[in-house]
């Protein structure tokens, strides 16, 4: 890990208090900008997408002179006009195994929605009049939808070569299958699938690009301005230093907003053009072509104990991803979640990602997290039924704790652990799953419950009580940040942080006036703009607050070192006898005598005392995750099969609290998002023509209001020993456990078992009228 | 959204001439009240009329008044103002529910009854502008070989679109009437005549032509002795349409069915009478085993497609509860 130049202070007063955000107050009054926003360029038009109409098909003809001879019609794109690299269809999982290169456009076209053309015109309606006069003769070809189908021998090529992607599976394992099956007393086996869904972030997507000779800019819904800058650069053949990439305010990141074509598009338009160039998704778009979350299919087999302890797991995922962009990092979270919540000296995971004819999918909140813990926790259930054991009593006896997973360390000594390990012989830096249980099933009223379903009735309907554990990486990623102290006492922050509503630039500054030990408003900040802040990874996968959190505290530590330093040389001390307050400077032992901070700057550099750092963050000893319990309490209509969460407790392990009311925040949607998971979201594809079909709010159903049950949050905080103030990973987390909760609770309340996502009113009904009575 | 020019209408003639005017001039004209489902047809490229002809501007067309034989309720009474009526809610109640069930606070605010009763069908594929189905001047209704988990099991085919409304199956299992305005003056009908099935013409889900409007509905006061039933199965709790709805008003003395009105949302391109299950208990005592009965015979007949096939025991179970919770 980091070193940090300044001890902790036991009193915190910044960090752990909620103070105003400083997004808030923009946001509320409607003057926050956000990437469709740009719009003071006069010179501006407009770009609109044409998207295939077919799930796999060749442009065997195309003719855009009607379309450019439409008044008002700046340019139009087409596969001829794309640079001759291949780009994978926006994130950076590439292909490792032999596949057709594809390019920011193309002639074959592989999922409904496929980009086709795009125009940019005076005006979208425009732009759009001239989507209708491009002429496209298609040469339909065949397609597969699902993954399962996408592996048999007889599916047709989505990328011209097998359709598992890079040709084999993701395979890991720790200990040996073999052997712990065979000290199994018995093995339970169950196959589990979720579906697609979107992260329907309440922002559509937006980018703005402007060349100014061979300089581009551009303005975007991004997470990753470095990595956006790269890829631009690449594909345009431009230095880095003459790309420019600055982030707006997101609403809503979810993992999906930065990972498409868009950006590109918008930028190959606007040079054709001449012109700056906005662009966007409609909510259509939106949904049916933002990035989905993996379908999946995933099969436990488990060798067990009569007490119910894993002697192995063996388990197999094949995930949906679509025809680009393989989704290796979405399987290996899959796989960390099903191989690493239990006790287990033996486990493997073997992740098979298909490609297939469907929308891409891509990063959303979890990865595959919640595909895997909706299989697992489900599973843990059904085998705590199997054995006569209470569901709590389940979890408090058999899931992982702090000293880790058994079996032999595999990282190098000298080697940061993985935040992801399938290693054992490691320990957690924290571990309070077993509080986080405790708890939560304190809080919701847990009773034991060792036979099973109770399928009570009251008042005429089913109620259960549901729960399931969650394990989750911190992420540990790359960042940097650049600390400047001014002369009037203030600080500027530069990091290349999004802020996707999670609060990121808020907490990042609370670290810095935490360090520094100033007020929190002193602190001011510069984020996410390439030309002026420096290298930070993507802001995703939980770790945001850990890994620049790590940079900032490192960063304002410096700066405070130099600062007393510098003081310390004027008035002839040692640096830890001066004290800073305000905008002077004195000795510890003589505050009567004080130097102004401007009398220190003038000998620096620029006038300003800057501190720096770049890390990557991470532990050479502990596995650093983050824990959660969750706790459903539904109500099943034994008419219907219509599910109602009544009540719901999330119980979470993130250390520290940075800040209190943004976790609230961050826990209460998550679990928003997983009852819509649970329950109802879903995207349906035509099966004839691969078209998505819930392309619009009504038909595409998230939890109302009224489907929200009251959350009740609990923060058992205790600080971790490797993170910034002992702050770990949050962001993603209380959205992983919440379908297997709703699936277990489902299950006391009726008996019926649903191993399929959403959980329908009409699964629930078909699999009560089946049951005996 | 293609551009259009907005009319705003004074008068039922104004409206009404109008609209007669364009489509004799071959141009598409529309009319708009509340609006709320009109913009969504725009945006999905489903209407896009040369002419919208708004009939909010019309005045006192929005009444809700008691009489001695009923209630009449003008075109543009919200259904926010329906479901909160006092006298409706006395008298009236499952229309009251029904109208309370649609959509949400915000719609039901700015909807209208009329335009409630006029809603295109919300099927994925008709209000998709990827999809030129049947019902647009496609070749095909894309449910049959596609994905009909929420379409019709009675009554459909050609087209399988079940039709949208709430309030319309409470309204005809009251026996409501609707009167329409067209060029050639007025006329009453009941509101059971009003629907059209597909097999009849797949283009439009009633009977209005070109140049006509709704301007009333009639709901005549329930018989002594009735008691009603209205209840919505649907996938989340608010701002979802049926999946199956029953609404059903039964005359009753002792416990002996004299007349009963079973009628269904959710699953026919109409609002579904279910005739066999109101003459089967016409005369008989309702307890479970007839209820069920009738259930049963309300969903005779149905033919599902191959993901719709849950709809029938839904319908039918509702129909039962319903029966019971009438005596």
């Amino acid at each position: 890990m980091a070193n940090s130049t300044t001890a902790k202070p036991s009193v915190l007063r910044v960090v752990g208090s909620s103070v105003t955000r400083v997004d808030g107050h923009a946001k509320v009054t409607g003057t926050a900008d956000f990437s469709g926003d740009r719009l003071s360029d006069g010179q501006l038009v407009f770009g609109k997408t044409l998207r295939s109409p077919y799930a796999s098909a060749e442009i065997v003809s195309i003719d855009t002179s009607k379309a450019q001879a439409l008044p008002g019609v700046h340019a139009v794109i087409t596969y001829r006009d794309a640079p001759e690299i291949p780009f994978e269809a926006g994130d950076d999982s590439e292909p490792t195994a032999p596949v057709a290169p594809v390019y920011l456009l193309n002639r074959f076209l592989r999922h409904a929605g496929d980009e086709v053309a795009a125009v940019a015109a005076e005006s979208e309606a425009i732009a759009e009049e001239a989507l209708e006069l491009i002429q496209v003769g298609y040469r339909v070809l065949p397609f597969v939808l699902d993954e399962n189908d996408a592996l048999k021998p007889a599916a047709p090529s989505v990328r011209g070569g097998t359709n598992l992607a890079g040709a084999e599976p993701i395979d890991f394992s720790r200990g040996d299958i073999a052997r712990g099956m065979k000290e199994a007393e018995l093995v339970v086996e169950r196959t589990y699938r979720t579906q697609s869904t979107s992260p329907l972030a309440l922002e559509p997507r937006y980018a703005v690009a402007s060349w100014q000779g061979d300089r581009l800019t551009v303005w975007k819904a991004s997470r990753n301005v470095h990595g956006d800058r790269d890829k631009l650069a690449r594909i345009f053949e431009l230095p880095h230093d003459q790309v420019r990439v600055v982030a707006a305010y997101l609403g809503g990141g979810f993992g999906s907003k930065d990972e498409t074509r868009l950006g590109h598009l918008t930028a190959l338009l606007a040079r054709k053009a001449g012109r700056p160039v906005r662009m966007g998704y409609t909510r259509e778009e939106e949904l049916g072509f933002g990035k989905w979350r993996h379908a999946s299919t995933t099969t436990l087999r488990a060798g067990l104990k009569r007490d119910g302890s894993f002697t192995a797991i063996d388990t197999t995922s094949t995930l949906n991803t679509g025809p680009y962009a393989p989704g290796y990092g979405v399987a290996s979270r899959l796989g960390h979640g099903l191989t690493y919540l239990y006790k287990c000296a033996n486990a493997r995971f073997v992740g098979k990602v298909a490609y297939t004819n469907a929308p891409v999918a891509g990063s959303y909140r979890g990865l595959g997290a919640p595909q895997a813990h909706f299989a697992l926790e489900s599973f843990a259930d059904e085998i705590a039924e199997q054995l006569a054991i209470d569901p709590l009593e389940y979890r408090l006896r058999h899931c992982v704790g702090i000293d880790g997973q058994p079996g032999v360390r595999v990282t190098a000594e000298d080697e940061l652990i993985p935040s992801q390990p399938i290693e054992g012989g490691v320990p957690f830096s924290s571990n309070l799953l077993t509080r986080c249980l405790e708890e939560g099933a304190k809080r919701i009223g847990w009773q034991p419950r060792p036979n099973g379903p109770r399928k009570r009735l009251v008042n005429g309907k089913f109620r259960g009580m549901g729960l399931a554990a969650c394990i989750y990486k911190t992420g540990q990623s790359q960042s940097s940040s650049i600390v400047k102290i001014k002369a009037d006492g203030s600080a500027e922050l530069f990091m290349s942080i999004a802020e996707i509503g999670q609060g990121a630039w808020t907490v990042l500054r609370q670290i810095a006036a935490e360090t520094l030990g100033v007020p929190f408003d002193k602190v001011h900040a510069t984020f996410a703009d390439t030309d002026k802040t420096p290298f930070a990874h993507s802001t995703s996968g939980s770790t945001t607050t850990f890994t620049s959190g790590l940079a900032v505290e490192q960063a304002a530590g410096d700066a405070k070192q130099r600062l007393l330093e510098a003081a310390a040389k004027i008035l002839e001390t040692d640096p830890d006898k001066v004290i800073w307050r305000d905008d002077f400077v004195a000795i510890n032992d003589a505050p009567e005598i004080r130097i102004p901070l401007a009398h220190v700057m003038r000998r620096q550099p620029e006038q300003v005392i800057a501190g720096e750092a770049k890390l990557r963050a991470g532990s050479k000893s502990h596995i650093i995750n983050s824990f959660a319990a969750h706790f459903a309490e539904v109500e099943v209509d034994p008419d219907s099969g219509a599910v109602c969460v009544l009540r719901y407790v999330a119980a979470h392990d993130s250390g520290r609290i940075v800040h209190p009311e943004a976790a609230r925040g961050q826990i209460a949607g998550g679990v928003v998002q997983g009852i819509g998971y649970a329950l109802m979201e879903e995207i349906p594809m035509d099966p004839d023509t691969g078209m998505p079909l819930t392309l619009n709010l009504d038909s595409f159903k998230i939890p109302n209001l009224i489907d929200t049950p009251p959350i009740e949050i609990i923060l058992v905080e205790e600080p971790d020993p490797i993170g910034p103030y002992g702050a770990k990973a949050l962001g993603e987390p209380p959205l992983v456990p919440v379908a297997a909760a709703i699936a277990n609770a489902v299950n006391d309340a009726t008996g019926v078992r649903i191993r399929e996502l959403p959980i329908t009113a009409e699964k629930v009904l078909n699999a009560l009228r089946s049951l005996p009575i | 959204m293609k551009s259009f020019e907005n009319i705003d209408a004074k008068s039922v003639k104004e409206a009404v001439g109008l609209l007669s005017k364009f489509h004799q001039q071959k141009k598409l004209a529309a009319v708009v009240g509340g609006g709320s489902e009109f913009l969504q047809l725009m945006k999905d490229h489903v209407v896009e009329p040369d002419y919208v002809i708004n009939l909010k501007t019309i005045p006192g067309l929005d009444y809700i008044r008691e009489e001695r034989g009923g209630f009449r309720i003008g075109a543009l009474a919200k259904l926010a103002d329906i479901e909160e009526h006092a006298a409706i809610r006395d008298k009236l109640l499952i229309l009251a529910a029904a109208a309370g069930d649609a959509a949400s606070p915000q719609i039901r605010n700015a909807g209208t009854i009329a335009g409630n009763l006029c809603q295109r069908p919300f099927c994925w594929y008709f209000r998709s502008s990827n999809f030129t189905c049947l019902r647009k001047g496609g070749q095909s209704c894309f449910t049959v070989t596609g994905d009909g988990r929420f379409h019709a099991i009675l009554g459909a085919g050609p087209s399988y679109i079940v039709h949208p409304s709430d309030t319309a199956p409470a309204l005809v299992a009251l026996g409501a009437q609707i009167k329409i305005a067209g060029p050639a003056g007025e006329k009453n009908i009941p509101l059971e005549k009003f629907f059209l099935l597909p097999s009849v013409d797949y283009r439009r889900e009633n009977i209005l032509n070109p140049g006509e409007i709704v301007t009333e509905i009639f709901v005549p006061m329930p018989k002594a002795g009735s008691k009603g039933f209205h209840h919505k199965l649907r996938e989340r709790q608010a701002w979802d349409h049926a999946i199956v709805a029953v609404d059903t008003i039964v005359e009753s003395s002792g416990g002996v069915v004299r007349n009963a009105h079973v009628v269904m949302g959710g699953v026919a391109p109409i609002p579904w009478r279910a005739t066999k299950a109101e003459e089967f208990l016409r005369g008989k005592k309702l307890d479970e085993a007839s209820a069920k009965q009738a259930g049963e015979l309300a969903l005779e007949g149905a033919k599902p497609l191959k993901d719709n096939v849950y709809k029938i025991k839904l319908a039918q179970e509702l129909i039962q509860r319903g029966l019971l919770a009438s005596v």
